[in-house]
């Protein structure tokens, strides 16, 4: 029965562990999304000059950078009050990067063409180091975590036994 | 809905107006809308036309900036070349004027800032207005029926700004489309034409007629070129490369008579064969004098 309870235990551990790493897999893929979508606006902006809606609504993506983006360009949902309900939503977003985002947001769209492509280049810039820590992150405490509640779960078994 | 920028109170008083009889709605910063009409001149109140200024809406800056990006769609980027040119045009065909601060880089106008003044051109079609318009380039040479065998006049349609050129050239483009067998070439630099389409009809939008003019002449053939407002040499230059090529131009220009285009530097003799000018009432394709390449009056 104890060696039963030991191994639920180092299992539930395990997945806490998991699930505690997903944040890190989380901010990396939003990050991701936000980085390509950068890019994606350059080449928009430059050359095609398709209107945010119009770019939005052939991205078939819909996590969840993409479905801040489209409720604010698509459906028009004030990004105030969009934060609001997502917020709960999105934990793995500390303040900086709703702040950052915020800022992209209200930023896009609203000036003229050479003050837009600059604003995506200096985005550009900032996303690369976001996504490259992002990416750090995700490498170096995804497996700890992982790592960290199996150990746990081994420690509670030992208690267990 | 034609009007899907404007704040929901123009909306509501806009609902009370038949929007055939007005040409125009004038938003400036913190004064009260005015509506032009046809010949005449009231306040925008939210029950519709008023008299009285202290009924009317004022316009604020908010205003100003919502319709903006409700016509920009919040990508102003993207209308970049318009807006430069002091305009936008929505997706349904109505041109917005704009007047504010304009930004330069060098010599180079960048865009408009601080946009203090909207002018909200409304657009007509009115079936038939250019009937007297089509008689005047249309010479029949053999009455067949078939509409083929007839000599189209080169025109330039001159009016003074709001007078129905560009509803007239609507109408005359659809006119032509189902009478005459012709490939017709709208070149429609402002996206005023977007509700005209035919079986042989062209349209190139958003270009400048120097592009238009020098390339899908070419590539697209076209028997008749259709444009509006000549207004730079540019202009000029390729309407008469276009008649000397074969291709007859229907085109419209600035002026309150034929001596106003005349007496313009940009103004190139031979290019049309008729000069139309237009009565400045209040309904649009009145002829007020026709003139002949000669500008003897017809």
């Amino acid at each position: 029965m104890k060696i039963i309870f030991g191994f639920i235990s180092i299992i539930i551990c395990t997945f806490l562990g998991y699930k505690f790493s997903l944040k890190y897999s989380g901010k990396k893929k939003y990050y991701e999304s936000f980085y390509n979508f950068n890019k994606l606006m350059q080449t928009e902006v430059r050359f095609k000059q398709a209107t945010l809606k119009e770019t939005l609504k052939n991205i078939n993506e819909n996590d969840d950078f993409y479905v801040i983006l489209k409720d604010c360009f698509v459906s028009n949902i004030k990004f105030d009050e969009l934060l609001k309900e997502k917020n709960k939503k999105i934990k793995y977003l500390t303040k900086d990067d709703v702040d950052y985002l915020q800022t992209y947001v209200n930023n896009l769209g609203t000036t003229d063409l050479d003050t837009q492509s600059r604003f995506l280049d200096v985005a550009d810039k900032v996303l690369i180091e976001k996504n490259t820590k992002a990416n750090k992150d995700e490498n170096k405490y995804k497996t700890l975590c992982l790592k960290i509640g199996f150990l746990i779960g081994l420690m509670i078994f030992i208690i267990i036994l | 809905m034609l009007f899907y920028f404007l704040p929901g109170e123009y909306l509501d008083g806009l609902s009370f107006i038949n929007i055939n009889k007005i040409c125009a709605i004038r938003l400036r910063v913190n004064q009260p809308v005015i509506v032009n009409g046809d010949g005449f001149n009231r306040y925008l109140s939210v029950k519709g036309l008023t008299k009285n200024k202290k009924d009317a809406i004022i316009c604020c800056q908010n205003h100003i900036e919502s319709i903006i990006e409700s016509i920009t769609e919040r990508s102003l980027y993207a209308f970049n070349d318009k807006l430069k040119q002091g305009y936008l045009t929505t997706r349904d065909g109505v041109r917005v004027g704009i007047a504010g601060e304009c930004v330069y880089d060098g010599d180079k106008i960048v865009t408009i800032k601080n946009v203090s003044s909207l002018n909200v051109r409304i657009p007509h079609e009115v079936n038939g207005c250019s009937n007297e318009v089509y008689e005047v380039i249309v010479n029949k040479i053999n009455n067949d029926g078939q509409g083929s065998l007839c000599k189209i006049n080169n025109t330039l349609l001159i009016s003074p700004p709001t007078k129905g050129k560009t509803t007239i050239l609507k109408d005359l483009a659809n006119k032509f489309n189902v009478t005459l067998d012709k490939n017709i070439l709208i070149i429609d630099e402002r996206q005023e034409f977007s509700s005209i389409y035919g079986e042989n009809i062209d349209v190139i939008k958003n270009s400048s007629k120097i592009y238009s003019f020098n390339y899908a002449i070419r590539s697209m053939a076209p028997d008749i070129v259709i444009t509006d407002e000549l207004s730079n040499k540019d202009d000029w230059d390729c309407v008469k490369k276009a008649s000397i090529s074969g291709v007859n131009v229907i085109a419209s220009c600035h002026g309150s008579g034929i001596d106003d285009v005349r007496k313009n530097d940009l103004f190139i003799k031979d290019v049309f064969d008729r000069y139309i000018v237009l009565d400045n009432g209040i309904k649009p394709g009145v002829i007020k004098c026709v003139y002949d390449c000669d500008f003897i009056k017809i």
